[in-house]
């Protein structure tokens, strides 16, 4: 019998036993898929964003199904960075797995202050930074559609910390490979591909959009193709690892994304459909790799670009 | 809570568009109490569309053949579906979720609201609490557009409960909304505890009415919901306490901290 393979995978410094990650905002702050896994299967836990002071979100109704995926404008509601450390960090540290906060805010003062507060706890280990939520309209996207804004945030939170620092990135912008260049220049250590695609439903007996912030982010198995093409054009002109994200629901969407380059993976909508989602993905990549006769699963990355 | 492969024991179609669906949980039945609800998905884990689970609130909850029974109404895809299928056929469940209603003892004159497809948690509320000793006094006002939205009144005839039927059109019992009907036995009666499950806007009523009577109680809401578990804020309802998840936090919440 040969030796299981391995699924150790690293993002900036940060070693993962495995490549599969929640995707922030669908797998709150760990506590409520407790029933169904525990946090320690995964490769870490991806917090919701955390940002400096309460945000009390948008108004309702905030999420809508639609085909093959779903629509949400929650609006990043959270109870601050305070909150955040009385409560969730506790919680937190019953748990080997590394945690990554994800941080949101309204100035690039308010994300590098938000990383300054949690770069003194040891249990946290890294941070992504949202630059690309579709629903919020100061902070959020702004930052993530203009290559300076986005390097700009990255530089500051850089200056904030030097805890691995990955960046989320909008697929709501002309060129992805500008904005990825440019965090890249700036700092960042990792890049996560992508957040949620703008769209918006209408109720046609009411006659008017669904969702009370009218627009919001799509996601879930209609997006996975877009996500996948976005791996696939950024792996080639960074230097740094990719958190492929966008519809993943099975392993082979994860080995797909690993092919085109990333080399970890984020697991949202998916959760929503089955919560044992990730735990599946992993079985079946372990699976794919025995079958495969490898022994890593980062022989598998980018594989798709050799002639 | 529990995640299973449930087998659907009876799917019947009990008024046009209207469905009773029995299934095996025997996890979820002995750790149900009435006001708590499922998520279910009637179609396989393969199958990404439609991608949502759907929250269906427990009509009935059955501990010693270790099921539960679901009244819903066909509306969109995923409750198109649930009626679709049969007898024998596996459907994906987890639950219980949620508070469920919490009455307290002191209560002895209990008005029950029941809008529409808001009937099936009261339902089992009212069973639930007619199975202790020394039951308070129940009045189950249950009210519908018509006498067709109003679903197995034959056994709510039969249970211990004082039954008051309204119907907008008046096909069926009082003519008029059921707050109409509950605000006139209120007078007469004099209830001392109110719990309701309704649409929205009969739930501001009641709201309205009890704070006009000072009379304490709690309503139940529903909300379009993703996950069901408190991760994705997508169910939140505001609160006097700020906002708060439906479908953890709630779906019972005590009758003056709802914002409508």
């Amino acid at each position: 019998m040969s030796a299981r393979p391995s699924l150790e995978v690293e993002i900036g410094g940060l070693k993962l036993k495995n490549p599969v990650l929640p995707a922030s905002g669908t797998y709150g702050y760990g506590r409520e898929y407790l029933p169904f896994f525990s946090p320690d299967r995964l490769g870490a836990i991806v917090t919701k964003g955390v940002s400096l002071t309460p945000w009390p979100g948008n108004r309702s109704p905030r999420i809508r199904e639609t085909t093959g995926g779903m629509l949400n404008a929650i609006g990043l509601q959270n109870p601050g960075v305070d909150h955040f450390i009385e409560e969730a960090l506790p919680f937190l540290r019953n748990y080997q797995t590394p945690v990554i906060v994800n941080i949101v805010g309204k100035t690039t003062e308010e994300y590098a202050e938000v990383a300054r507060i949690l770069n003194d706890y040891p249990e946290v280990s890294g941070f992504e930074i949202n630059i690309s939520c579709p629903n919020v309209k100061e902070g959020g996207i702004a930052f993530g559609t203009d290559p300076a804004m986005a390097a700009a945030v990255t530089g500051a939170v850089r200056k904030a910390t030097r805890k691995p620092l990955i960046v989320k990135l909008s697929p709501n912008v002309t060129d992805i490979t500008v904005i990825a260049r440019s965090v890249e220049d700036a700092g960042a250590d990792a890049l996560s591909l992508i957040n949620t695609l703008l769209g918006m439903a209408i109720d046609i007996r009411s006659r008017r959009p669904v969702l009370g912030n009218l627009v919001g982010g799509l996601s879930g198995p209609a997006i996975k193709p877009v996500a996948l093409r976005m791996v696939w054009q950024i792996f080639p002109i960074v230097k740094i690892p990719i958190i492929g994200i966008g519809g993943i629901c099975s392993s082979i969407d994860a080995l797909e994304f690993i092919m085109a380059g990333a080399t970890a993976l984020g697991i949202g909508t998916a959760l929503f459909k089955d919560p044992l989602t990730p735990i599946k993905i992993l079985e079946g990549i372990e699976e794919f790799l025995v079958e495969e006769g490898l022994t890593r699963v980062t022989e598998l990355k980018g594989v798709a670009h050799c002639q | 809570m529990y995640l299973l492969r449930s087998i659907i024991s009876e799917l019947t179609e009990i008024a046009p568009g209207y469905y009773r669906m029995k299934l095996n949980a025997p996890e979820i039945a002995a750790a149900a109490k009435p006001g708590q609800f499922i998520q279910i998905r009637a179609v396989s884990e393969l199958c990404a569309d439609p991608l949502l689970a759907r929250p269906i609130s427990i009509y009935r909850i059955n501990r010693e053949e270790g099921g539960i029974t679901l009244l819903f109404k066909a509306v969109g895809r995923g409750t198109k579906l649930m009626a679709s299928k049969r007898a024998g056929d596996a459907v994906t469940v987890w639950g219980p979720i949620g508070n469920g209603f919490e009455v307290p003892e002191k209560a002895r004159n209990i008005a029950l609201l029941a809008g529409g497809i808001g009937m099936p948690p009261l339902f089992c509320l009212q069973e639930g609490m007619n199975l202790e000793a020394n039951p308070p006094q129940l009045t189950f006002f249950y009210g519908g557009k018509t006498g067709r939205d109003l679903l197995e009144t034959e056994l709510l005839e039969k249970a211990p409960v004082r039954l008051k039927i309204a119907t907008e059109d008046g096909s069926m019992g009082f003519k008029g909304f059921i707050t109409d009907l509950f605000t006139q036995e209120q007078r007469i009666t004099g209830f001392d505890y109110l719990i309701a499950c309704g649409p929205a806007p009969m739930l501001a009523a009641v709201q309205k009415i009890a704070a006009r009577l000072s009379l304490p109680g709690q309503i139940s809401l529903e909300n379009y919901m993703a996950c069901g578990v408190g991760a994705c804020l997508g169910c939140v309802c505001q609160t006097v306490q700020g906002p708060r998840r439906v479908c953890v936090d709630g779906p019972v919440f005590p009758i003056d901290e709802v914002i409508f």
